[in-house]
Formats: structure tokens, sequence, C-alpha cells
């Protein structure tokens, strides 16, 4: 088999530069990890978890999503029964940039890029140092479409540690579920 | 001999690129895919009340089990309404959503749940200025669209449905649902995008 025309090959460059950008563009997310070793691929299916409840700041709107252990933890009175959450619990928070939905006839806020998918796991054995929960966050770069793990070093476990001790009485967890 | 060796060059990695990126495609589809065993386990442990019966062209009981369904998004409603509220799909509405299909096929249900738009303390000890709200009392009631074609025929093949503590809210109300969200009719009547 010999190409022949010059064309011919470009057009097979081409195909080839394409797929190769096709292949790497979708980031492969299963291979992120936290600087404390914590995985992107230990929260796998987290979209698809329950709510939690949404929340707003200034720059942002976030929506907290749990797995099944957890959100059964929640149901069953933890944290307000003074119990903590059981080993296997897993939580995230999404967090968007927002917009107003320019679609709606009443003035609302609704997500728009993504900004970061924070992740905290109980786990007293692995955690001990930070009251058996083990932080993860991963900023989202709207440039690449990529997430990056935050933190230079497995210190940036204790600031998220040392924030969520002020709800240390809630077993360090700042949402609560919203009912309905 | 050179060209041979180019050619089969490029079909090796050709093939490794449609591999890796059918393999990524599909990492990503089953780690998002709705697992409709977990669905129904957990509908039938939050159930709503007994099955009445449906009448006129609005939806009058509540769907059991919208409280686990997936997360679409969320939104801050401002002015008369001031709440803060997440926006859920039963597993078929999830998957279109997924999927990008349009219309919304039958037995698509969305629900609407909200909270009134709280301050939080802890927050803002934690931030050190007053810029959380989170979720708070339930508000506003709960409103569900449920797709049946036939049925909802004259709304678009939307049921739409509001509860206020769980009962019906007045048909004069329910009448507004329709005109409004027909504003969107490319994307069959629903204003929410899928977040995730």
């Amino acid at each position: 088999m010999k190409i022949k025309s010059r064309s011919a090959r470009e057009v097979i460059m081409v195909s080839l530069g394409i797929l190769v950008t096709i292949a790497f563009a979708a980031q492969d997310r299963s291979a992120l990890k936290a600087p404390n070793g914590v995985a992107f691929s230990e929260f796998q299916g987290y979209e698809s978890w329950q709510t939690v409840a949404p929340s707003v700041t200034d720059n942002g709107i976030k929506s907290i999503l749990a797995n099944p252990v957890m959100i059964q933890a929640y149901k069953d009175g933890i944290p307000g029964n003074g119990k903590p959450f059981p080993d296997g619990s897993k939580i995230v928070k999404i967090e968007w940039k927002k917009k107003k939905n320019d679609d709606s006839p009443y003035s609302v806020e609704v997500p728009d890029t993504l900004k970061s998918v924070s992740f905290i796991e109980k786990d007293s054995k692995r955690f001990p140092d930070t009251g058996g929960w083990g932080y993860a966050q991963f900023n989202y770069d709207a440039a690449s479409a990529t997430l990056k793990p935050f933190g230079d070093d497995s210190s940036f476990a204790m600031k998220c540690y040392k924030c969520h001790t002020i709800v240390k009485e809630k077993d360090f967890i700042f949402t609560a579920y919203g009912p309905r | 001999m050179k060209n041979h060796v180019a050619t089969l060059i490029i079909v090796s990695v050709l093939t490794v690129a449609v591999v890796i990126t059918r393999q990524k495609l599909h990492a990503q589809n089953t780690g998002s895919r709705p697992t409709d065993k977990t669905g129904a386990m957990i509908a039938n442990t939050t159930g709503a009340g007994p099955n009445k019966q449906w009448y006129s062209i609005f939806v009058t009981n509540i769907p059991p089990g919208y409280r686990d369904w997936r997360l679409i998004s969320v939104a801050r409603e401002e002015g008369t309404l001031d709440d803060i509220r997440a926006i859920l799909g039963n597993d078929i509405a999830v998957k279109a959503y997924r999927e990008g299909t349009l219309p919304f096929p039958e037995g698509a249900i969305i629900a609407r749940i909200a909270w009134s738009y709280d301050a939080s303390e802890e927050n803002n000890k934690t931030f050190g200025k007053a810029q959380s709200f989170v979720a708070g009392a339930p508000k506003n009631g709960v409103q569900f669209m449920v797709k049946d074609s036939k049925k909802y025929a004259e709304t678009g093949g939307w049921g739409y449905a509001h509860f206020n503590d769980g009962k019906p809210a007045e048909t004069s109300f329910m009448q507004s649902c329709f005109p409004c969200h027909h504003a969107i009719k490319s994307r069959d009547d629903v204003f929410t995008r899928y977040a995730p």
C-alpha cells in the first residue's frame, strides 16, 4: 500500500491530529490525586449522589451531595443526635460561578461554569490527624477544561480541617440536610 | 518500503487514539449512569401519601421518593419568592438531560424543592464577613413537571404540580404554569439546564 498523492497523506495527518486531540481533550480524571493522597477516583459517580442542600456565596453557587451511606446517616439524625458520621461517608461540594438566567421572567441566579469540586470522606483510621475526615479539592481550569488538585503539599488538608473545626460538634460538617 | 512503515505507524496511532477515546467515553458514562436499582429502592423508603386519584389536567399527587432523585441544578430565586432551590429529576429525566434528549421522554419527572435563603452564621464566622447563604426552612412548596403527552396534551405534554404542605395549589394558580413555561418551547418548556 502506497500513499500516492500528497493530498491523501495530508488528509490522514489531519485526521490523526483530530483524533489525538479528541483522545486527550477529555481529561482522564481517574488519575487525579490531592497532595494528601486522596484520589478523585475514590468519589466516582458523585454526580449521581443525592442532594444535601444548595448554598450561595458572593461569587458562586453550590450544591452539596452525599453518597448513600452519608445520606442515610443524615436521615438517621446525624450529626444533630450527637453521633458521628460512619466510616465510608463521602460528601462533595460542587461549586460553579453564578450568572443570571436570561430565559427566566424572574430574577434567578443559576450555575455558570464549574469552579471546583471538593470532597470529604470519613475514614477514622486513615485520617486520624484531621478528625477522621480526608479532604481533597480539585479546581476547574476553564481554559484547558481540566481539574487541578488544590494544595502544594499535604499540609493543605490541615487548613481545611482547622476551618471545619468551627463545627466540630457537627462532626466537622457545615452543611445540614435540607428536609423537604 | 518507507511509505509502508509510515502507513503502519499512522494506522497504529489511529487505533490507539480511537481505543483511548472509546474507553474514556465509556468510563465517563459508567461513572455517571443513574442506577435504577438504587433509585427504585430509595423511592420506596421515602414514600409520599397514598395514591390519590389524578384529576383534571394538573398533577395532584406527589411523586414518591422525589427528595432522593438526582441533581439537575440549583438556583437562587430573588424577588418575592426569595428562596434557594434544587431541581431534581427522576431516572428518566436525568438520563434525558445527560444525553441531551429533547423532547423529554414519557415518564420524565422534574422536581423543584426550595428553602428559605438564610445567612449562615457559621460560614460567616469562617469567612469573616456575611457572604454565605444556605438552605433554611422549607419554603414555597414543592413543584413537579410530569411528562405524559396524552394526558397533558393541552399543556405541552407536561402535567404541572404545586403542593403547599402536601396540598395541591388552586386551579387559578396552576393555570399560570404552562403559559410561562411555554415561552421556552425550544427546550420542551423546561427552563433548567443540567449543571453537574
